[in-house]
């Protein structure tokens, strides 16, 4: 038994489970236990014994399942299975091969006379599809569609979710909630007042469009007010951490301090509320549509960031980039298109022009965070959500969010272009905590500000 | 319920003995749960209940120590939870107390004294009993560990608490032994038999999970959730029990705020019950749906889609 079980545990760690030495002994106590209790000779009583003692995560269940299907299998399966993955290997090796994707800009000649739909499947990258529910989920189909008729629980699911995100009657008013519209809370620009709009002596910098075309002496002005608005961050953060809370009263401590004075408490401590490092993890879409957005907004995050000792950075175009180490420069330079370039292109394998492919991005991202994903983390992502087509992956935002305290997205578009053509904020919107219109400077201002109140109620 | 007889509770129930124990109490206990935790009985490891908010995990511990004749320490965890309240306390206003009715007898302590040194030495060996068992406040992990009977230790809702006190669990959680400076290393007097519960809020540390069996807890089947309503809800006629059963099955999957769970499904066939509802009509739904669904938005949501989310009449 122990070499079978070593056998299988072998086959687990192939399969990407983590199985110490430690479970496989509880395994085989466990084996030995049910052995005793006659439960061996049942394959599904095996099953539920080594996966009780073998998996820790649901999210391995699928995996684990496969393995034990395979290990231990009929020899007529086994066989079966020998020759399914020889042929799979053949495929992939006289198949698509993968080659020459996203790193060649786009337009360039290398897709040759295909169409465009067929050079966006060559352009497909491999994804992994939404972690199953393995338990009773199919189960309660399977007898629910015995004994019933349709509208089928997917029909209705569906109906319930359409309504939960398609636009609630037409008008005004409904344009406004975008929380009905999107299924998350929305925050707009605001409307300004006509003598409050920007006139010639004040460049219009701050509602200007940033995705447009700018003068030189735009992008200083640009970049003088995203100086003013670091140096209100920082005071901002000043005057929180001292009007903290200077804690409760410490009744034990200020006991044993009276003994000290017979018994009389002179002094009076006081406990302070614990303090953890909130975690911050941005996301930032570096394309082309996003970049001076993206260059405004990584400077702004720095500030915001520079108090917290716990950050993590990932760019993204067709597919997440570890970006951590290169935000703190983007509070030297100023924030523009260059100096966003100049940034990118130390990153080995970022591609600036390459198609956007953000929930490539969101499901890799969630590979590497999700055991730092907690509730003191927020999540904070710009971009346009603009697929290209592709799967968004939503499931991997909502299970970010389902571990972090907040997800706050920043739109670099204007409302209007919302859900249209190939953005994918329908699907992504019900798994966020706020949206945020962030077309402008002030956009991203307001939605940096909500965030940063968010994160440093708590720092 | 039969009551365990005594030292029954020492023993470790087959998996089908607890089932059926569960049964007595109104409570459908899976055969995958059954036997983990008959397998964490006999192999004396904790039990890491993963799932849903609703669908029985503290329950589940809760009837596991009635099954076993045990007594029940709970430790519900929330964040910022530290040693001090979940294993023990000094009792300071006692240790005040007692200094001061005993201040004569101190005296008389040190009376004969000669030097400054020789009184301090007939301290040292008279100051530890204001360290003692009798200072001691036990908080719920070492009520668990000096239970003179094997105890069930419930950690609740482990997720809520801070990954430093997640660290703290993990010497208790292998040896069932904890640390008190004052007093030493307090191993066991019987291993509890341990259960943590999670709602899989957070990722919790791998160290952790490997000192533990894992059982992940779904949300039941329309045939299982339609059994745990016959067994707690009996009042209402069988074709509406299992209506109502698939259609909190299509809520389940219909992306709502919050999602019911099984302690929903139970108050709503209650409330059905005590309403006199004969179907899932929509003067019966808005009158009790309430008890089911917790947010305006789903409670309303619902309502509009009734037609295409409502199971036909069996």
């Amino acid at each position: 038994m122990q070499k079978g079980l070593a056998r299988f545990a072998r086959r687990l760690r192939r399969e990407g489970l983590r199985v110490s030495t430690g479970e496989m002994l509880d395994a085989a106590r466990v084996l030995l236990a049910d052995e005793r209790a006659g439960g061996l000779a049942d394959k599904e009583r095996l099953r539920e014994a080594l996966r009780l003692a073998l998996v820790k995560r649901r999210s391995d269940f699928a995996r684990f399942d496969a393995a034990f299907e395979v290990h231990f299998a009929t020899p007529g399966g086994r066989a079966e299975e020998k020759k399914r993955r020889r042929r799979k290997g053949r495929a992939a090796q006289g198949g698509e091969g993968g080659k020459g994707r996203a790193s060649t800009p786009a337009g360039a000649p290398s897709a040759g006379s295909l169409s465009p739909a067929q050079r966006l499947s060559k352009l497909r990258l491999p994804r992994p599809l939404r972690p199953e529910t393995p338990s009773s989920q199919p189960s309660q189909e399977a007898s629910e569609e015995s004994n019933e008729h349709p509208p089928t629980p997917e029909e209705a699911a569906a109906a319930l979710a359409e309504s939960l995100l398609e636009r609630k009657g037409d008008g005004e008013e409904a344009e406004r909630k975008g929380k009905e519209r999107f299924g998350c809370p929305v925050l707009r620009a605001e409307r300004r007042p006509a003598e409050r709009r920007p006139s010639a002596l004040r460049p219009a910098v701050e509602r200007k469009d940033l995705r447009g075309d700018w003068m030189a002496e735009e992008e200083r002005a640009l970049a003088d007010e995203v100086e003013r608005e670091l140096l209100r961050l920082r005071m901002r953060r000043v005057r929180r951490k001292r009007l903290a809370r200077r804690g409760t009263l410490w009744v034990q401590r200020a006991l044993r301090l009276s003994v000290g004075t017979d018994g009389v408490p002179m002094r009076l401590p006081r406990r302070r509320p614990g303090r953890r490092e909130p975690r911050l993890l941005l996301l930032v879409d570096v394309s082309g549509s996003a970049a001076r957005a993206a260059a405004s907004f990584l400077a702004l995050a720095a500030r915001l960031g520079e108090s917290f000792r716990k950050i993590a950075v990932y760019f993204y175009v067709d597919g997440a980039h570890e970006a951590a180490e290169l935000l703190p420069g983007f509070l030297r330079e100023r924030p523009t298109r260059a100096a966003l370039e100049r940034a990118a292109s130390q990153i080995p394998g970022l591609n600036l022009h390459a198609l956007s492919d953000m929930g490539r991005a969101l499901y890799q991202v969630l590979g590497w965070e999700e055991r730092a994903l907690r509730r003191d983390t927020l999540v904070l992502i710009l971009g346009d959500g603009r697929n290209n087509g592709l799967d968004p992956c939503a499931w991997a935002l909502e299970a970010m969010r389902a571990r972090a305290r907040k997800v706050v997205w920043l739109v670099p578009e204007p409302y209007r272009l919302w859900g249209t053509g190939d953005s994918d904020l329908r699907a992504y919107a019900p798994h966020c905590d706020l949206m945020v219109e962030a077309s402008d400077l002030e956009g991203l201002k307001r939605g940096l500000r909500r965030a940063g109140s968010r994160l440093m109620v708590r720092g | 319920m039969k009551a365990p007889r005594k030292g029954e509770g020492k023993g470790a129930p087959s998996a089908q003995e607890l089932v059926s124990r569960f049964a007595v109490e109104g409570f459908v206990l899976s055969r995958p749960a059954a036997r983990a935790l008959a397998l964490a009985d006999a192999l004396e490891k904790p039990l890491l209940l993963e799932g849903p908010p609703g669908v029985g995990k503290t329950e589940i511990a809760r009837l596991w120590a009635r099954a076993t004749g045990s007594p029940l320490v709970r430790l519900q965890c929330y964040e910022g939870l530290d040693e001090a309240r979940a294993l023990y306390e000094w009792s300071y206003g006692k240790q005040i107390l007692y200094s001061q009715l005993l201040r004569e007898k101190v005296g008389e302590v040190l009376g004969g004294a000669p030097s400054l040194e020789e009184a301090v030495a007939r301290l040292k060996g008279q100051a530890d009993v204001f360290f003692s068992m009798d200072f001691l406040l036990p908080r719920p992990l070492l009520r668990a560990l000096l239970s003179p009977e094997r105890a069930v230790l419930l950690v609740d809702e482990i997720d809520r608490s801070d990954e430093e006190f997640e660290a703290f669990l993990l010497e208790m959680l292998q040896d069932f032994q904890v640390s008190v400076p004052e007093l030493g290393t307090v191993k066991a007097v019987h291993r509890p038999r341990v259960v943590l519960t999670s709602n899989d809020t957070r990722e919790l540390a791998d160290a952790l999970r490997r000192r533990c069996l894992y059982l992940y807890i779904d949300y039941p089947g329309v045939e299982e959730e339609a059994a745990i309503l016959a067994a707690r809800a009996p009042g209402l006629p069988e074709a509406l029990r299992r209506q109502l059963a698939a259609f909190v099955g299509r809520l389940r999957r219909a992306g709502l705020r919050k999602a019911p769970g099984v302690a929903e499904s139970i108050d709503w066939a209650l409330a059905l019950a005590a309403v006199g509802a004969e179907d899932l009509g929509r003067p019966a739904l808005e009158e009790t749906l309430g008890a089911l669904l917790k947010h305006r938005e789903d409670l309303k949501q619902v309502l509009d889609n009734l037609g295409a989310l409502r199971p036909p009449a069996v």
